[in-house]
């Protein structure tokens, strides 16, 4: 009845009955930038993201939990740009860097972006796939004011980074989440 | 089909923020407010919208709850309002920005970032006595009439919200229906200058205070080159030059009278100093070494054996990255380590600064000292893998 | 959420009302009813409610007299038709435990994934397959300890009010409280099992007749805004 009363238009996409999220299979190994697959474990939903190399999965909705993943950043390029803002908005990476650097960077990153309290701790070694790569916990407050915490994997390989960040509502969906996302992030290698 | 899915993203991204409006039924019990509006004009409207971003703040994860640093910041902002004290709530948030805001229902908010650049109380007390000043002047409502009736309305809000350079605790819609933020024009900055100024005139505080604060914000932004956005201090507080000349030149005219003054510096450390670690973490966090450089510089040279101030200023240098800034950090952590209570973090930074040139021994002899202080670091893990790789 | 800033100003979903006033969806899985106290309480949490004006110019403008008339006839209107399942509807204007404050953003941001992914069509999330799942998990236990009450009721509303009539909805930006147009009225409300922290029921309400600033048409809204709550 509903349907007959009103008519719904997508203004931004111009047409109606567009899908804006595509499932990722649970059981299919998802290829994640141009190199690298990963094992979803459970089903998720995709959608588009203007980062470098974009993509994000997410299982309850983009308020709740997000997984992102950040593959073949350049030296010199941020890992995120956001549409409209300017080249130097968000902090770049650079060959240089170690591991604390990377998680300052990521840091810096999320503050940049709005969230308050921005910490990363936790640093330790961790395989990405087949590579040595470094593991780190985070939290923060969003700019609704809901606590956010995080977990970030990431290996640096020449002159590029492959991160991936999984943040969720601190109440309930990061615990709820994190041992699948564990999995996910054990399951990186190359295609 | 690129297209469509950027579209579809700049369309998702305001979904990803949380919003959660709060209700606008205000039992603010321990208020009593100079003026109420009445219910059903555009003030009752503001004030309602203001009421709401109070009870967010009033419980946000960034609340500073000290009770120290609490008690004090209160008490000064109530020696400085003076017969309107008990219109006046103060809050304090962990927010890395130097301002303090006062919204039109008496609520204040004091960002620890300017608690972070002050040097005394007499420069804090110029500051609140400023925004006490936009509070009793009404510069807020006016500044909200004044947007709405020019239509500019939601630039100016978003000019208001983006110049912060961080977001507010507050719920953006009200943010936005309230007009609380938003660049007040030149004459009502140059009357709250007045009442700041004479605030601390009253009070006892030596006159040249709040210009040299304002000049040693100017100098910060200044050390910036590549400054994105207006912060929430050049959009909210238009030719600040011209107000230090004015300022200092009041100063010069009340020294003349030589009256004895103060500037509150032992108070003021007293209080400030067991909390600034996490400030100027929380700054260094912000991704803005130039402005942090020039900050920490500046408190460096009223607090020369400050190993921690030395530390900061080295994480600084080594952030800012500019010719030589190496170098410079390396010396500056060397002047921490020789110094009295040095934190640990000292030979963390020089065994990673070692390690990234090449320095293997003593990177691995800095590094193990590190965590020789410190083996429950919070990175230890990592610390202890680049030891057995060096 | 937490890497991207968003836009003020931007706009979801224009919904055109035109042959239709008054439009309501609700979504709800199989429920099962229960109560562990002798007397039945739900808690109305935080009841979000804001009323303006909708000037010429275009700006949203809060207005504290019709606010504090809708918040009083939401009140009213609810607890009565609460008594008259026997259910007593206690209303907490401000939770005081930072653990029950994060929980109500929460709930904002459940709310917000609900009226993206359940009400605006090609948004799906193809991983959901039950048609209401969503959780605030069982932290929420802690408020049904507190309050001794089952169930939570949520309550958001925006409307604004201008001479010309209403024309159009923005659903989205409704959520900011930004540029809502014409003259609109958008609502949800929302039942939260407490036990369990589960989103049994969700109702959206959008229209483009009604009036919430005074006492009769606004008992007809609320009715509305609780019309199909399975209590």
């Amino acid at each position: 009845m509903w349907k007959r009363c009103f008519t719904v238009l997508c203004v931004t996409f111009g047409l109606s009955g567009c899908a804006a999220y595509v499932l990722v299979e649970p059981d299919q190994p998802a290829a994640i930038g141009a190199e690298l697959v990963v094992d979803p474990q459970v089903s998720w939903a995709r959608v588009a993201y203007p980062t470098t190399n974009g993509s994000l999965w997410t299982i309850d909705g983009l308020g709740l939990n997000q997984l992102y993943f950040f593959t073949e950043v350049e030296a010199g390029k941020p890992m995120v740009r956001i549409q409209g803002q300017a080249k130097d908005a968000m902090p770049f990476y650079e060959e240089s860097m170690i591991a604390t650097d990377v998680m300052e960077l990521v840091e810096t990153t999320l503050t940049r972006l709005g969230n308050q309290q921005v910490e990363a701790t936790n640093l330790r070694p961790a395989k990405f796939g087949p590579r040595n790569g470094f593991q780190f916990d985070l939290t923060m407050t969003s700019q609704g004011g809901l606590i956010v915490k995080g977990l970030c994997i990431a290996a640096q390989r020449d002159d590029e980074l492959d991160a991936l960040l999984f943040l969720a509502a601190e109440e309930y969906y990061y615990e709820l989440h994190r041992p699948v996302v564990e999995k996910v992030f054990a399951s990186i290698r190359p295609e | 089909m690129t297209r469509l899915a950027v579209t579809c993203c700049a369309v998702l991204a305001p979904l990803f923020s949380i919003i959660l409006g709060n209700p606008a039924v205000a039992q603010m019990q321990n208020s009593i407010p100079i003026f109420r509006p009445s219910l059903n004009s555009d003030e009752g409207g503001l004030w309602m919208a203001v009421e709401e971003i109070e009870k967010d703040t009033q419980r946000s994860p960034l609340l500073v709850d000290d009770e120290t640093l609490n008690a004090y910041v209160t008490d000064l902002v109530c020696r400085l309002a003076g017969r309107n004290c008990a219109s006046v709530r103060v809050y304090i948030l962990e927010i890395p920005v130097f301002n303090a805001t006062m919204y039109p229902n008496g609520m204040m908010n004091v960002f620890t970032g300017l608690l972070l650049r002050a040097e005394n109380e007499a420069q804090l007390a110029f500051v609140l006595g400023h925004e006490i000043g936009h509070f009793l002047e009404r510069h807020s409502i006016q500044g909200f009439r004044k947007a709405r009736d020019t239509n500019s309305f939601l630039a100016f809000l978003s000019l208001g919200a983006a110049g912060a350079g961080v977001n507010y605790v507050a719920d953006a819609a009200n943010m936005i229906a309230t007009g609380a933020f938003y660049a007040f024009n030149r004459d009502q900055e140059r009357q709250a200058d007045v009442h700041g100024f004479n605030a601390i005139v009253a009070h006892g505080y030596d006159p040249i205070q709040g210009a040299e604060l304002w000049k040693a914000v100017i100098d910060e932004q200044e050390a910036n080159p590549r400054r994105r956005a207006p912060s929430t201090f050049a959009a909210t507080h238009p030719s600040p030059e011209e107000r230090v000349r004015s300022l200092t030149q009041r100063a010069y005219e009340i020294k003349a009278q030589s009256k004895e003054t103060t500037d509150g510096l032992e108070r003021f450390r007293e209080i400030i100093q067991p909390l600034r670690s996490q400030w100027l973490e929380t700054e260094l966090n912000r991704g803005e070494p130039e402005e942090s450089v020039a900050l920490f510089s500046r408190l460096l040279s009223n607090e020369t054996e400050s190993a921690e101030l030395q530390y900061y200023l080295g994480e600084a240098y080594r952030k800012r990255g500019e010719e030589g800034d190496l170098d410079k950090a390396v010396e500056a952590f060397e002047s921490a380590a020789g110094s009295d209570g040095v934190p640990a973090q000292v030979h963390r930074s020089l065994g990673l600064l070692a390690m990234k040139n090449g320095k293997k021994v003593a990177a691995r002899d800095s590094l193990i000292r590190y965590l020789a202080l410190q083996p429950e670091a919070d990175d230890h893990e990592m610390i202890r893998f680049y030891i057995d790789q060096l | 959420m937490m890497l991207v800033r968003p836009r003020i100003a931007a706009l979801v979903v224009l919904v055109a009302l035109s042959a239709c006033t008054t439009t309501r969806v609700d979504v709800a899985e199989d429920i099962n009813i229960n109560w562990t106290t002798e007397q039945k309480r739900v808690l109305l949490v935080e009841p979000d409610v804001q009323l303006g004006e909708l000037t010429a110019g275009g700006t949203f403008e809060p207005r504290a007299d019709w606010t504090q008339s809708a918040q009083r006839y939401i009140t009213r209107e609810a607890s009565r038709i609460m008594r008259g399942g026997a259910i007593d509807l206690v209303q907490i204007d401000k939770l005081e435990d930072p653990r029950e404050f994060q929980l109500t953003k929460l709930h904002g941001a459940v709310g917000q994934a609900a009226l993206v992914h359940l009400f605006t069509p090609g948004m799906a999330l193809p991983n959901k397959t039950k048609a209401m799942d969503w959780t605030l998990g069982p932290g929420t236990n802690i408020m049904r300890d507190r309050y001794d009450a089952d169930y939570a009721l949520f309550m958001y509303v925006r409307d604004s009010y201008t001479t010309a009539g209403r024309a159009f909805l923005m659903v989205g930006a409704a959520m900011f409280g930004v540029g809502v147009q014409g003259g609109t009225q958008v609502g949800y409300t929302s039942l939260v099992d407490l036990r369990t922290g589960d989103v049994i029921w969700f109702n959206l309400l959008t229209s483009s007749g009604g009036d919430l600033r005074t006492a009769e048409p606004a008992r007809e809204v609320v009715q509305k805004l609780l019309e199909g709550l399975p209590l």
